[in-house]
């Protein structure tokens, strides 16, 4: 058998496997694209090496601050974690068109669609797809993702815009905001109070009609692992 | 087969580049310019293999998905118009590089792409460079 005919057999080989792959094993691939992908921490200003690193000591009281302001809304919160489903990421949208990740549990796990993902006890996303062990979750950083906001603790109605440089718009123009004031859900369908993020700059609308607040969040998404997903919308 | 070997390096790099760049917020699309470029070099069972082994990586969900059909349908373009092309294979690659990320970009999100140049054309900046090294490498490779 000569090297090219030899080639190839072994090609053809790798071929057929490759397609069962494909087809009955894909979490073989996510765990392969796991490997390749760099791991950071998830949560801005986590202990660690660093841990006396006066950015990640600045960062840490940043987000005492924002847990000050958001006991401000904790009544509001769910409290319950029962109703709450644990999840793996198992793997991202592998383009930049959309912000989307496959998690661990699907229908046979009691996930149902437009349900509510958290992570740290925030909003992160809501199921759009299911399947029966996996479920798709549409991150606040799709820029497919819209829905109705509060802000800050004098609950200042917006709707939530995401996308690369995720924001709140259609705020009214007398809304008194400043940074750091927290953004929380109140949509439809999910648990009412459930924090995004925060407001990081604020400016006017093009039309001049309507305030609009930069959001942001903290996590890195890139590095979130585990989510919580609710059981009921 | 040393060539083939070579490529399959220069596929894993362009795995570890594309979710590396990915990880700091920056998009570009190493696997696909990799797979194009292959497609100017190789036959159609090796160029199947490597696509077969793209989508292996970068398919996201049990299901199979839009994404992942185009994925795979542009190198297979780009494999079929190359023997008609009367063009150098090198200015074919960029050509097909250009105009398959375009089609990518506007078959999977259009809506996307019209209110995002600026990401595409970094993009395209990215995988027009990665596409030059991987054609010069392999086809400099082709020729001893």
């Amino acid at each position: 058998m000569t090297p090219r005919r030899s080639h190839r057999w072994i090609l053809g080989i790798l071929i057929i496997f490759l397609v069962a792959a494909i087809l009955f094993a894909p979490s073989y691939g996510w765990k392969l694209r796991d490997l390749v992908s760099p791991r950071e921490n998830a949560v801005a200003g986590q202990t660690g090496p660093n841990a006396d690193d006066p950015n990640l000591v600045a960062e840490n009281d940043a987000l005492k601050a924002q847990l000050a302001t958001y006991q401000t809304i904790s009544a509001e919160l769910p409290n319950d974690n029962s109703h709450y489903i644990r999840a793996m990421v198992y793997s991202r949208y592998p383009f930049n068109f959309k912000n989307q990740i496959l998690v661990s549990a699907g229908a046979q796990d009691g996930v149902s669609s437009g349900t509510a993902v958290l992570f740290q006890g925030m909003l992160l996303g809501r199921i759009i797809q299911i399947f029966p062990h996996e479920a798709i979750v549409q991150t606040v950083l799709d820029s497919g993702f819209e829905m109705p906001v509060r802000v800050s603790s004098s609950g200042y109605d917006g709707l939530f815009m995401g996308g690369a440089s995720p924001k709140v718009g259609s705020i009214a123009k007398t809304a008194a905001l400043q940074t750091g004031d927290v953004v929380y859900a109140a949509a439809s369908g999910l648990p009412y109070g459930l924090p995004l993020g925060t407001v990081t700059a604020t400016s006017t609308s093009a039309d001049s009609l309507f305030t609009e607040a930069a959001i942001g969040f903290p996590y890195d998404m890139n590095a979130v692992q585990t989510v919580l997903i609710a059981q009921t919308p | 087969m040393m060539r083939f070997l070579l490529a399959c390096l220069f596929l894993a790099l362009a795995f570890v580049l594309q979710f590396w760049f990915a990880s700091i917020g920056i998009s570009i699309n190493f696997i696909f310019t990799a797979l194009i470029a292959f497609a100017f070099l190789f036959d159609f069972w090796d160029v199947l293999f490597f696509i077969l082994a793209a989508i292996f990586v970068v398919n996201w969900q049990p299901a199979m998905s839009w994404e992942m059909f185009i994925l795979a349908a542009i190198p297979f373009a780009a494999y079929l118009l190359h023997n008609y092309s009367t063009w150098e294979a090198w200015v074919a690659n960029l050509a097909c590089i250009v105009i398959g990320l375009l089609i990518l970009y506007i078959a999977i999100a259009p809506r996307f792409f019209t209110a995002n140049l600026g990401v595409f054309f970094v993009d395209l900046f990215g995988c027009l460079i990665f596409g030059s090294i991987v054609f010069g490498a392999l086809n400099r490779r082709e020729g001893r």
